[in-house]
C-alpha cells in the first residue's frame, strides 16, 4: 500500500540544513497496525505527514498504491488524502465553533455526501463509539477522553483506507487511552490499516509491527 | 456546506462580542453615510431629467469668453426663437418676481419664491400639475399657477381651481393650475407663476431667462451659431442708435445648456435663478463617502487579520479533514458578508435617524424608507455585499493559504504575522483623519475671518426694510424726519441695493472713452453714507440740498477709479451707455466690500436715480423691539396694504458664507465619523493586543514593571504610527487647505498652529483609546493572567 523509498526531509535554517529524516525507507501493506516509536524529535511526526500527504519529502520517492504520490500535482494530493487518509492527533483539534455531531460531519461536507447518507453514517458511528448522547454539544463541554473518541469518529467517518493518528493518547488518563486503543484495534480487526506514533509500549501491542525512529533512520522493525 | 459557513460564522460573532460589535458598528456608519450620500448624489443627478422631452429642453445662455456666463437674455427672444426658428418647437421666458404679498379671505401672506412667465411656460416645461390644464392654464393674462406646497397652505385640501386671489397688493389673479413635483425635483421649484406684465423693447437689455424646446435632431452647435450671428446683428444695431460704437468686447456667444446640466453645471454663472446644486460638492460627498466607508473596511481587515492565527487551528483542521484553499476563502467571506449584512440592516435604521440631520446639512429634503423602498433596500443590499467583499477578501485569502501541517504546529498560533501590512492601514485611517481635521480647521478659520474681517462699511444695527412698489420710496422721503425722530433710529436712507445683495453691472461710458465700463449700480440717496458709514477718499457724497446730485452726479469707488484709469476722478463725466447726457463725479468713496470676502472688490458707481428697493435705517437703541415696534406703526402710512418686512444687514451680510459654512460643517461632520470609526478599529486592535499579551504582561508585573511601564509598552506602536500619519497628513492637507483658500479673494495665512493642533489633537485622542485600555491590563491581577494561561 505505502512504499517509501530513501526518503529525505530537512529544515533550512541559516544557511544550515537541518536533517529531520535521511534516506529513510519503508513498506506498509494493506491491513497492517504500525505503531512508530522513537524519541521526541526523532521526526516521527514528520514522517506521519508525509504519508499522510500534508508534507513532501525533499528528496526520495513515495508509492501509494500505484500512484507516484512525489510526482504528483498538488490538487492531485489533495485528492488522494482526501478520499484515502484520516487523522487523529495528539490535541484533537475539533473545531471549537462546531457541535460534536458537525464536527464529525465536516470531512463528509467536504466529500459531497448527500444530506440522507450524512445523517445515517453519523448516526452509525454515534451509536458504534456510545456518544450519542453527547452529539449537540460543543468540545469544551467534553472531557479530553470523549473529545479524542469524537476525533477518531471524525478521521473514519468518510471510510478512509488509512488511519494516521499523531499520539493519540498522549493527553489522556490511561483509562481513557485504552479505550481508544480498543477501538483502534476493533478497526483494525474490521479491517482498517493503522499507523500510529506511540511513547508508550503498552500501546505499541495493540499493533502488529512497532518501527523505531532516531535521529531520521528507522533504527529498527520489527514484526509482533 | 454553505449551512456550516453560517454556523461556523454566527458562532464565531456571538464568541467574539467586543470584535463583531466593533466591526458591525464601523461597516454600519460606512454604509449608512454611503446610503444617505448615495441618496443626496441620486437626487442631484435626477433634476428636471424626469421631465417630459428633457433631452430636447435647453437654457439660453451668454457666454462671454472667459468673461463668465450669464442666464439672462431679452424679454423677446423666446418670441423670436419661436418666429424665426423651425428648429425650436416651443420657447418661453422666465423671471423671478421676488417676495410678493398675496391676499386671501382676508389672510395676508408674502410668497418668497414666486416668478413671472410667458403664457407658454407650462408647455415648453413639463411640469406635472394635480388641477387644471398645462396647456391653457396661463392663456388669460389673469391666470395663476401655485405649487401644491402653497395651495395647501391657503386652501387646505379642496381643489383651488377658480379661486381669486389678490397679488401685489393691487390685482386680482384666479388659480388656473396647481403643479405638484411629488418626490421629484426641479430647478424650477417656484410657489407662484403669472404671466408677464411687461416687456422691454431692446436686444441690449436682459432680463429674464430663456428656455426652448427644439425638435429631435437638431444641430445645435448650428443653432447656437445662427442665434449668435443674428442677435449680434440686432445689438449692434442697437448700440449705433444709442451713438455707442461697440467692439468685439460688446458681443457673447449665444449658447444653449441642456435642461438637465441646469441644475449641477451652472455654478459659474453669473446668477442663478435658485440657489442650484454644485458638481463641485458632488464630489466632495462622493469621496466624502468613499473615504468613511474606506476606514471601516480598514478596520474590518485590519482586525481580521490580526485574530487570523486564531483561526489557524480551524484552517489546518479542515484542510487535514478535506478542504480546498477556495472553500475556505468561500467560507471567510460569506463570513465579512455576513456581518456586512448585519451592519446594513443597523445602517439602514441609521441613516432614517440621520436624516434630519443630513438634510439640513446638504440643504435637501430627502426620504430614506418612504420614497422607494425596493429601491434602497436592493441597494443597501447590493452595498452590504460589495462592502462584505472588499473587506473579506484580503484576510479570507490570508487565511485560508495557511498551510495543515504549520498551521497545526504549536507555536503558530501566538507568533501571529508581524503586521506590516496592518500598520500600513492604521497609518493610512489616521492620515486621513488628521488631513481632513487640517482642512477642517482651515475652513472654520477662513469663515470667521470673513466674518470678522473689517468690511469698509458699518453692517451692525442697519435694519433693511424691502419696498414693495419703488414709488414707496417718496413717500419714506416724505416721512423721513418723522422715521428719524423714533426713539433709537439714527438715520435713514432709500437704495435700490445694500451691500451683499445681488448687484447689477451696467454699461457705464466714461466721457472721451471708446471702450465702455461695466461696473455694478447702486441708486441711493445723501443719507447712504451716513447709514452706512462709508468713508470718502476724495470729493463729498451727495447732499440732500443740492438738486442736480439726484439727476447727474456720481460718486464712484476708488476701484472703479482705478480700472478706469482716471487720473483727476472727480470732474470727470460719466454717462450710462442707454444715455444721452454726462454726469460729474463729484465724489471716491473708499472701497467697501459690495460682496462677500471670495470676491475682489469691484468697481461701482453712484447714483441718485430714482429706483430704490430698500430702506435701510441705522438703529442706536438698548430697546431694539420697542424701536422696531414704532418703526412698523410708522410703516403703516408707506405702504398701508402691505405687512412691513425687515432684516438686518449684518445678518444678510453673513449669508452669504452659508455655503461655506455648510461645507465646514459637512467636513466636521465627516471628520468626526472618520475619527470616531478609525478609533474604534485603534480600540479593537488594542483589545487584541493586551489579550494576546496577557501573559507576557503579567510576566512583566511580576518583574516588577511600572503601570505607565505597561502602558508606554501598549502604546509605542501607536505613537510611532500616528507620528507618521501626522507626517504624511501636512503636505495632503496643505495641498487642499490651499486649493480650497485660492478660491478667497481675502484669506486667512496658513498657519503652521492649525496643523499642529490637528495632529495633536488626534494623537491624544487616540493615545487615549489605547492608554486606558493599557491601564486596565496593567492594573489586573498578575497572578490570575499567569494561571489562565
Ligand atoms: N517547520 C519546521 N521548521 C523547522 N524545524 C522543524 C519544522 N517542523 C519540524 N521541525 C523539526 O524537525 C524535527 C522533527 O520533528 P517531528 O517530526 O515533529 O519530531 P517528533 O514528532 O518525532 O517529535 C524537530 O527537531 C523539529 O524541531
Ligand atoms: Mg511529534
Amino acid at each position: 500500500m505505502i512504499t517509501l523509498s530513501n526518503l529525505e526531509r530537512f529544515y533550512t535554517n541559516a544557511s544550515q540544513k537541518t536533517y529531520v529524516l535521511r534516506d529513510l525507507s519503508l513498506k506498509i501493506e494493506e491491513g497492517e497496525f504500525v505503531t512508530i516509536m522513537g524519541p521526541s524529535g526523532a521526526g516521527k511526526s514528520t514522517l506521519l505527514n508525509i504519508i499522510g500527504m500534508l508534507d513532501q519529502p525533499d528528496r526520495g520517492e513515495y508509492h501509494f498504491f500505484d500512484e507516484p504520490v512525489h510526482k504528483l500535482k498538488e490538487k492531485k494530493r489533495q485528492e488522494l488524502h482526501k478520499y484515502y487518509m484520516g487523522f487523529v492527533f495528539q490535541a484533537y483539534y475539533l473545531i471549537d465553533e462546531l457541535t460534536v455531531y458537525e464536527n464529525i460531519e465536516t470531512p463528509l461536507l467536504y466529500r459531497k455526501v448527500k444530506r440522507s447518507e450524512r445523517q445515517s453514517r453519523i448516526a452509525d458511528i454515534l451509536d458504534r463509539f456510545q456518544i450519542v448522547a453527547k452529539k449537540d454539544l460543543f468540545p469544551h463541554q467534553l472531557s479530553g477522553g470523549q473529545q479524542q473518541l469524537v476525533g477518531v469518529a471524525r478521521a473514519i467517518v468518510g471510510n478512509p483506507k488509512l488511519l494516521l493518528a499523531d499520539e493519540p493518547t498522549g493527553n489522556l488518563h490511561s483509562s481513557q487511552g485504552e479505550v481508544i486503543m480498543d477501538l483502534f484495534r476493533q478497526l483494525h480487526r474490521d479491517g482498517m490499516t493503522i499507523v500510529q506514533v506511540t511513547h508508550n509500549e503498552k500501546y505499541a501491542q495493540y499493533g502488529t509491527r512497532v518501527v523505531e525512529l532516531e535521529d531520521g533512520f528507522v533504527r529498527q522493525d520489527v514484526a509482533l | 456546506m454553505f449551512r456550516n459557513h453560517l454556523k461556523i460564522a454566527l458562532r464565531q460573532l456571538g464568541r467574539n462580542k467586543l470584535f463583531s460589535t466593533v466591526n458591525i458598528l464601523g461597516l454600519s456608519l460606512g454604509m449608512a453615510v454611503v446610503t444617505l450620500i448615495a441618496l443626496y448624489l441620486h437626487n442631484e443627478f435626477n433634476y428636471d431629467r424626469w421631465m417630459d422631452q428633457s433631452e430636447l429642453t435647453y437654457r439660453v445662455y451668454r457666454d462671454w469668453d472667459g468673461g463668465g456666463k450669464v442666464i439672462w437674455t431679452p424679454s423677446r427672444l423666446a418670441e423670436k426663437l419661436m418666429a424665426d426658428y423651425p428648429e425650436v418647437q416651443v420657447a418661453t421666458g422666465l423671471g423671478p418676481s421676488g417676495e410678493t404679498l398675496l391676499e386671501y379671505a382676508g389672510q395676508k401672506r408674502y410668497i418668497k419664491e414666486t416668478a413671472a412667465v410667458d403664457s407658454t411656460f407650462f408647455r415648453t416645461l413639463a411640469l406635472p400639475f394635480r388641477y387644471g390644464d398645462p396647456q391653457t392654464a396661463l392663456d388669460q393674462p389673469n391666470g395663476m399657477v401655485i405649487s401644491r406646497r402653497l395651495a395647501e397652505t391657503i386652501f387646505g385640501d379642496k381643489n383651488p381651481l377658480g379661486e381669486v386671489v389678490r397679488f401685489g397688493g393691487e390685482d386680482d389673479y384666479a388659480i388656473t393650475g396647481v403643479i405638484d413635483l411629488g418626490a421629484r425635483h426641479s430647478h424650477l421649484d417656484y410657489d407662484l407663476y403669472t404671466r408677464f406684465q411687461w416687456y422691454a423693447d431692446s436686444w441690449t437689455g436682459n432680463n429674464r431667462a430663456t428656455y426652448a424646446r427644439l425638435h429631435p435632431q437638431v444641430d445645435v452647435a448650428g443653432l447656437e451659431e445662427r442665434l449668435t450671428a443674428e442677435m449680434t446683428d440686432l445689438m449692434r444695431r442697437e448700440f449705433l442708435a444709442m451713438n455707442y460704437e461697440p467692439n468685439a468686447g460688446d458681443f457673447p456667444k449665444w449658447k444653449l445648456q441642456p435642461l438637465d446640466k441646469v441644475h449641477l453645471h451652472s455654478a459659474d454663472f453669473s446668477f442663478l435663478a435658485k440657489a442650484g446644486g454644485n458638481i463641485r460638492s458632488i464630489y466632495l460627498f462622493a469621496l466624502i463617502g468613499l473615504l468613511v466607508l474606506a476606514v471601516a473596511i480598514v478596520n474590518y481587515v485590519n482586525l481580521a487579520t490580526a485574530r487570523a492565527s486564531q483561526r489557524a487551528k480551524e484552517v489546518g483542521v479542515k484542510k487535514v479533514t478535506g478542504a480546498v484553499r477556495w472553500q475556505l476563502t468561500v467560507q471567510f467571506i460569506v463570513e465579512s458578508i455576513l456581518q456586512s449584512l448585519f451592519a446594513a440592516a443597523i445602517a439602514l435604521l441609521l441613516a432614517e435617524l440621520l436624516l434630519p440631520f443630513f438634510n439640513a446639512v446638504v440643504g435637501r429634503d430627502l426620504d430614506v424608507l418612504s420614497a422607494q423602498p425596493a429601491w434602497i433596500v436592493l441597494g443597501v443590499l447590493g452595498l452590504a455585499l460589495l462592502t462584505g467583499l472588499l473587506a473579506g477578501v484580503y484576510p479570507a485569502f490570508v487565511m485560508s493559504s495557511y498551510r495543515p501541517v504549520t498551521a497545526l504546529r504549536s507555536g503558530f498560533l501566538r507568533s501571529g504575522d508581524k503586521g506590516l501590512f496592518r500598520k500600513v492601514l492604521v497609518t493610512g485611517q489616521f492620515t486621513i483623519t488628521i488631513a481632513l481635521l487640517i482642512v477642517m480647521g482651515f475652513i472654520y478659520r477662513q469663515v470667521n475671518f470673513m466674518i470678522g474681517h473689517e468690511l469698509g462699511f458699518q453692517p451692525d444695527q442697519v435694519m433693511l426694510i424691502p419696498l414693495n412698489f419703488n414709488s414707496s420710496h417718496y413717500r419714506v422721503e416724505r416721512l423721513k424726519s418723522e422715521f428719524e425722530q423714533i426713539e433709537g433710529v439714527q438715520s435713514l436712507t432709500t437704495a435700490s441695493r445694500f451691500p451683499g445683495q445681488f448687484l447689477p453691472d451696467w454699461g457705464v461710458i466714461v466721457e472721451g472713452r471708446a471702450e465702455g465700463e461695466s461696473p455694478y449700480v447702486i441708486f441711493a440717496d445723501a443719507d447712504y453714507a451716513r447709514t452706512l458709514d462709508l468713508q470718502m477718499a476724495k470729493g463729498r457724497f451727495f447732499a440732500p440740498d443740492i438738486a442736480a446730485d439726484t439727476i447727474d452726479h456720481w460718486v464712484v469707488n476708488e476701484a472703479f477709479v482705478r480700472k478706469a484709469e482716471l487720473e483727476e476722478p472727480l470732474g470727470a463725466r460719466l454717462k450710462f451707455s442707454a444715455d444721452s447726457v454726462y454726469g460729474q463725479i463729484i465724489g471716491v468713496v473708499k472701497d467697501f466690500h459690495l460682496k462677500g470676502l471670495n470676491s475682489e472688490i469691484r468697481p461701482l458707481v453712484m447714483h441718485g436715480y430714482h429706483q430704490r428697493w430698500y430702506a435701510g435705517l441705522k438703529l442706536s437703541t438698548s430697546d431694539l423691539s420697542a424701536t422696531i415696534a414704532a418703526v412698523q406703526q410708522l410703516w403703516k402710512e408707506v405702504e398701508p396694504n402691505h405687512p412691513m418686512r425687515y432684516s438686518f444687514l449684518d445678518d444678510d451680510f453673513a449669508k452669504q458664507y452659508d455655503e461655506q459654512q455648510r461645507l465646514g460643517q459637512t467636513i466636521f461632520y465627516a471628520t468626526l465619523l472618520t475619527l470616531f470609526i478609525a478609533l474604534l478599529g485603534l480600540f479593537g486592535l488594542t483589545a487584541f493586543n493586551v489579550e494576546r499579551r496577557t501573559r507576557e504582561i503579567g510576566i512583566r508585573k511580576v518583574l516588577g514593571s511600572s503601570v505607565s511601564g505597561i502602558v508606554r509598552l501598549l502604546s509605542r506602536d501607536f505613537l510611532q504610527l500616528s507620528g507618521l500619519a501626522f507626517l504624511v497628513a501636512l503636505p495632503v492637507g496643505y495641498y487642499f487647505a490651499d486649493r480650497w483658500l485660492a478660491d478667497f479673494a481675502f484669506r486667512t495665512e496658513l498657519s503652521w498652529w492649525v496643523f499642529a493642533l490637528a495632529g495633536l489633537a488626534t494623537v491624544l485622542v487616540g493615545l487615549l483609546t489605547v492608554g486606558l485600555q493599557g491601564v486596565k491590563a496593567a492594573l489586573a491581577d498578575p497572578i490570575e493572567s499567569l494561571r489562565s494561561e
